[in-house]
């Protein structure tokens, strides 16, 4: 094994230039897929952390007799899903509206009864934030409940692009491996073909198809892993000058910019070396069977 | 009882090889025994390259059986080949040397190839440079020797991996009179340790210059055998 690994690592440094071109196109591979992993993932976060503080108004009928709200609350509480309740009261509804308006807080001295319902405001159990439509609207179905609100039209929005982009991730990460497959088997190919006469010469001399062909795997291998390391650090550094700016404009939401997990860090690298070596795959088995 | 004669280890039965409609070797049948020295000449095209070919598969006969130290070649499967090339040596008139690496690169890739230890391919490939006096040239690259060293440099590689069978095609053919000497001499010096030796050529004084039998090929076809004081039989 030491033998081929030097014979890879001598046939590298002959080909310089082929080989930084195969390393940085399988970098470049793994970067755009890596960037649209690192935008899913946090993206998901993002969608998690705004589930996860989402609260449900249930805002309550006009002039809804006082012995009703108790029902209403009863019925609320015993519904699995729900973590907490507070009710707020026409006159704390005001004041809460009031306070957020601030210096604006005068135009509401004209109005001549308040308008503002009775609401409960419900927060849920940590993991029923994907099933807030179905518990909307079984709260609305409650005698009483004029209505239900929550921003689900907004979630929903964010949580279908997010999938979106999750697919087109998915289908970058084809379209460029397939480009990265394509550039390692012709680097090897034109190396193979460079180096022609030298294999017929090693076939003379005894030497098996197997002891040819295993440097070409290593050094298609070391590509990958290098072509990996290189595009995930590009991808790090890249992550280490940004993230700073988008903790400081999505930290108010409760968020921290994460880059990917150790697991796919090793993912990445671990395809990027299988790249390599379906390239070097595809162009021995193709010069092979035409030497 | 032993054998009045070594046993054959070359073995040739009506083999014909043809490239398109021309016939390169027509029905050849021959016996060469172990330890014998065997000139095989004819004008050029008579079939001699072809004939060392088929006997390390650099080419497959059309016709016939070609039996090699045991192998019957036209059974042989191709990943068996390498185990065939490695009981021979094979010395070529161009050296066949590969230019980007080291005299000792080149030498050591024989055992290298046979999956010899480390240790033992560095004490064998220096063994065999001194034999063949090319032991201050082991770094060099092929490029920077002469005809005559780069001959030396393949016989060392032909060597290294103690053939039983030395093929040789036109070994002397490129080399002036001093250092085709000093690779005949190297060659018989290999017969001399019990190797097979077939030499290919058209070169009279190098036949005369060893006693040997000798093969006589033209237009693809067996000819004549010229035996010598060798023993052993060379039958057709």
């Amino acid at each position: 094994m030491h033998l081929h690994l030097r014979k890879a690592l001598q046939d590298m440094r002959n080909n310089r230039f082929l080989n930084a071109i195969t390393v940085a196109t399988i970098a470049l591979a793994v970067i755009i897929v890596g960037a649209f992993s690192l935008f899913v993932i946090n993206a998901g976060d993002l969608l998690n952390t705004w589930r996860q503080g989402l609260r449900l108004m249930v805002y309550l009928e006009d002039g809804l007799p006082p012995d009703r709200r108790p029902r209403i609350e009863d019925t609320l509480r015993r519904m699995p899903e729900i973590e907490r309740l507070q009710f707020i009261s026409k006159e704390a509804a005001m004041a809460l509206l009031r306070s957020q308006m601030s210096r604006h807080a005068a135009l509401l001295d004209g109005l001549t009864q308040n308008p503002l319902p009775e609401a409960y405001e419900v927060e849920v159990r940590h993991g029923v934030e994907r099933q807030m439509e179905s518990l909307a609207e079984r709260i609305e179905q409650i005698a009483g409940v004029e209505e239900v609100a929550y921003g689900k039209q907004w979630i929903k929005r964010f949580g279908g692009l997010v999938e979106l982009l999750g697919i087109i991730g998915y289908a970058l990460t084809g379209l460029f491996s397939g480009a990265a497959v394509f550039f390692v088997a012709n680097t090897i190919r034109l190396i193979l073909y460079g180096r022609r006469e030298e294999l017929e010469i090693m076939r003379l001399v005894g030497a098996s198809e197997r002891f040819i062909r295993t440097p070409f795997y290593i050094q298609a291998l070391l590509q990958g892993f290098m072509g990996g390391l290189v595009g995930i650090g590009t991808l790090y550094l890249v992550y280490r000058f940004t993230a700073g700016d988008m903790a400081a404009t999505l930290g108010g939401f409760g968020f921290s910019f994460r880059f990917l997990p150790w697991t796919a860090v090793a993912g990445a690298v671990l395809s990027a070396m299988v790249v390599g070596w379906l390239g070097c795959f595809a162009s021995l088995k193709q010069f092979i069977a035409s030497s | 009882m032993q054998p009045a004669h070594p046993p054959a280890i070359i073995r040739l039965y009506r083999v014909t090889r043809r490239y398109g409609v021309q016939k390169a070797l027509d029905a050849v049948s021959l016996e060469i025994p172990a330890n014998a020295f065997v000139f095989v000449t004819g004008p050029s095209g008579a079939g001699k390259t072809t004939l060392l070919k088929l006997l390390y598969l650099g080419l497959k006969a059309n016709e016939g059986q070609v039996i090699v130290d045991g192998m019957n070649l036209a059974r042989m499967d191709r990943h068996r080949i390498p185990i065939l090339r490695r009981r021979l040596g094979i010395i070529f008139q161009d050296y066949k040397l590969i230019a980007t690496r080291s005299v000792y690169e080149n030498v050591a890739l024989v055992l290298e190839a046979a999956g010899t230890p480390h240790r033992a391919i560095a004490a064998g490939v220096n063994s065999v440079l001194r034999t063949v006096g090319m032991e201050k040239r082991r770094d060099a690259l092929p490029p920077s020797l002469s005809g005559g060293e780069q001959q030396r440099v393949a016989v060392a590689r032909a060597l290294v991996g103690e053939p039983r069978i030395l093929l040789a095609d036109e070994p002397t053919g490129s080399l002036d009179s001093v250092s085709a000497g000093v690779v005949m001499d190297l060659i018989t010096r290999f017969h001399q340790r019990g190797g097979t030796v077939l030499v290919a050529t058209h070169d009279q004084h190098l036949i005369r210059s060893v006693p040997a039998r000798v093969i006589h090929l033209e237009g693809g076809k067996l000819v004549e055998i010229l035996p010598c004081s060798d023993p052993g039989p060379l039958d057709r």
